[in-house]
């Protein structure tokens, strides 16, 4: 009988709890909503935004299981099979769906495949960028006087660069590969990070909350992480998902001048390049890879255009007082 | 105003140093030199004596400084690629290449962008707007080297209408600069949309609708010339953007000898003196450009106070 009784109880203090929550939402609509949604909820009425996050759930599926989901190996060739049109074309083959390149490999097989070092990049690339420019940001905004003159006057300066030029030369340089297009591309980047991080530490500095942390003893370090690193969080993010999409776009045309990815690996721009000279009779190899690079930057540019208002305070508050108004309308 | 050119071309010095050293230290220090000129089968004794020849054996601050040396006496240094020819006379031929492709394309992107961006600002959330931010949103995300490729792929195969590359007539501009549009005509277009949706939401904009101004003239007059303002930084991006190597991957779809693509040739036929030049030349423009935006800008917009 006890066990029935425990139940019991557990129920009801839930069901007890439940009710507190709802009496202590009642009358106040906007947070009642945003208590009872999620973030998926949340995703879900960004209808944009959501078929995004899916498109990018379903390249990462691809990206991590490639070897499962693909139908062929990548790197298979078949000189009997080369230059096939899509399935649905004259002459194409259901074993091939988006048909053949030059040496006969299968096209869709490349393309999952070539997620991967999209991925790879764009997530390593914002990483190490990020790291390190909020790193100099918050230094830069912290310290101020000479150290801040001296770190701003340096990312102006390689703001003025003319990056891609410099990416170019330094990959021919020290020769091209997924590590060098990292690493390049992330030189490229930082400073973005640094300048908004740079910002938003100016504006929180002066605040009684730091000041306060100051006054009772907190040491630098303390002050910068616990107190004034969650207010960039907002900022950071969206700017963060936006640079993805960057890079995706940076590393494809790197690879397809011929000084990205190099084969035997596999990367969308590369594969756009090799289709180029095809591209009089075989519009497919060109397409396939290109429209895989279009919607994955598309996808991640929804992305951040939800987050933006997501991650934003005010912008939610905004969005939420005008569900609610919208709701009592209605109601 | 004196005070603040001098010191934006002060500032601009300094960039150019910046990145003539960033080449120096990287094709000297981080690569070696030698191995980026002559082919992988080169035998020692022929990097060695190949070294000595082109005094890469010095020490780098002596290399620089008689590369300093060379470039104050006009001389840029003879390219590895095209035997006793001057870098700066190759530069030279490609540049003009490269401008008329770049203001072509930049002045098409102004004319879908302005009148684009404010009819959607007129009427935002309406079918045209909506239309807009999509398809600016889709510009945004599709690979420019791509969609140079798809175009080839339409108008140029299939329908046959337009060469594909290399240059002569102007049908040859018309597929790379509609390439090199489309992108910046997308950004553009939304900045328009969104500065002419702040602007018509003031109130000198209700009170000249108010007292029966003709909308044709509240739009075009009043809240357009405050509206251009961050158009015009945008603008000024774009350029700098283009001149700054982006024209790279347009000029290699569509084999347009511009300067870009000489880039390309020079990484490719590996000709480090070229290159020198080319970055030199494009790291000057950069700075020209900047300078001249910053005067514009204070030009157009009073407000600005000049620092």
């Amino acid at each position: 009988m006890a066990v029935p009784t425990d139940e019991l109880s557990a129920r009801t203090a839930e069901e007890e709890s439940a009710q507190l929550a709802e009496d202590l939402l009642a009358g106040r609509p906007y947070e009642q909503r945003g208590a009872l949604r999620g973030l998926f909820g949340e995703l879900w009425q960004d209808k944009a935004g959501f078929l995004g996050m899916a498109f990018l759930l379903l390249v990462l599926v691809c990206a991590v299981f490639a070897p499962l989901v693909a139908p062929h190996s990548p790197s298979a060739q078949s000189i009997s099979e080369r230059l096939q049109p899509p399935a649905w074309s004259d002459g194409g083959s259901w074993s091939h769906v988006l048909g053949t390149d030059n040496l006969g490999r299968d096209v869709l097989s490349r393309v999952i495949h070539g997620s991967r070092i999209s991925l790879i990049v764009g997530v390593s690339v914002v990483a190490l960028a990020g790291a390190f420019g909020v790193l100099m940001g918050l230094i830069s905004g912290y310290k101020g006087g000479r150290t801040d003159r001296w770190i701003m006057g340096f990312v102006d300066t390689q703001v003025a660069f003319p990056g891609l030029l410099l990416a170019l030369i330094i990959l021919a340089v020290v020769g091209p590969s997924m590590g060098a297009v990292i690493i390049v591309l992330a030189i490229n980047g930082w400073m973005v990070y640094a300048r908004i991080t740079r910002g938003v530490v100016l504006s929180v500095k002066e605040t009684p909350y730091v000041e306060a942390a100051e006054i009772v003893g907190c040491r630098p370090r303390r002050v910068v992480l616990k107190h004034i690193l969650p207010n960039l969080m907002s900022a950071l993010s969206t700017l963060a998902v936006l640079e993805f999409a960057r890079i995706i776009l940076a590393e494809a045309a790197l690879s397809f001048l011929g000084l990205g990815i190099q084969p035997p690996q596999t990367s969308w721009g590369l594969d756009v390049a090799n289709g180029r000279d095809y591209i009089f009779g075989s519009w497919w190899l060109v397409t396939f890879p290109g429209i895989a690079i279009a919607l994955t930057v598309l996808a991640v540019n929804l992305v951040a255009s939800w987050l933006r208002v997501v991650a934003d305070p005010q912008e939610r508050e905004k969005r939420f007082a005008a569900g609610a108004t919208a709701g009592a309308q209605h109601g | 105003m004196g005070r603040f050119v001098v010191r934006r071309i002060a500032q601009g010095l300094l960039v150019v140093l910046g990145v003539t050293v960033t080449v120096f230290v990287v094709t000297r220090m981080v690569g070696d030199p030698v191995k980026f000129v002559l082919p992988l089968e080169a035998t020692h004794e022929e990097r060695e004596a190949r070294r000595h020849e082109l005094g890469f054996d010095r020490p780098i601050v002596n290399q620089f400084g008689s590369y300093i040396g060379d470039l104050a006496k006009g001389d840029f240094g003879d390219s590895l690629w095209q035997r006793g020819r001057s870098t700066m006379d190759i530069v030279g031929d490609a540049l003009p290449k490269t401008f008329q492709l770049v203001a072509a394309g930049l002045l098409l992107a102004l004319l879908l962008a302005l009148p684009l961006g404010i009819l959607a600002a007129t009427r935002p959330g309406r079918a045209l707007d909506r239309l807009l931010v999509t398809t600016s949103l889709l510009g945004l995300s599709v690979p420019q080297f791509w969609l140079g490729l798809i175009l080839i792929i339409v108008f140029g195969v299939e329908l046959g209408w337009l060469p594909t590359a290399g240059t002569g007539t102007w049908k040859h501009l018309v597929l790379p600069s509609v390439t090199l549009a489309l992108p910046a005509a997308g950004r553009m277009a939304m900045m328009v949309r969104s500065s002419m949706i702040d602007e018509l939401n003031k109130q000198y904009v209700k009170t000249a609708k108010a007292k029966g101004m003709p909308s044709v003239r509240v739009v075009g007059m009043h809240a357009l010339r405050n509206g251009s303002i961050p158009v015009l930084t945008l603008f000024g991006w774009e350029v700098i953007r283009a001149l700054a190597g982006y024209t790279v991957i347009v000029e290699t779809v569509f084999n347009w000898p511009g300067l870009g693509q000489t880039a390309i040739q020079a990484i490719q036929r590996q000709d480090l003196f070229l290159l020198q030049t080319i970055v030199l030349v494009v790291a000057v423009m950069v700075v020209v450009v900047n300078i001249l935006i910053d005067i514009a800008y204070r030009a157009v917009d009073p407000r600005i106070q000049v620092a």
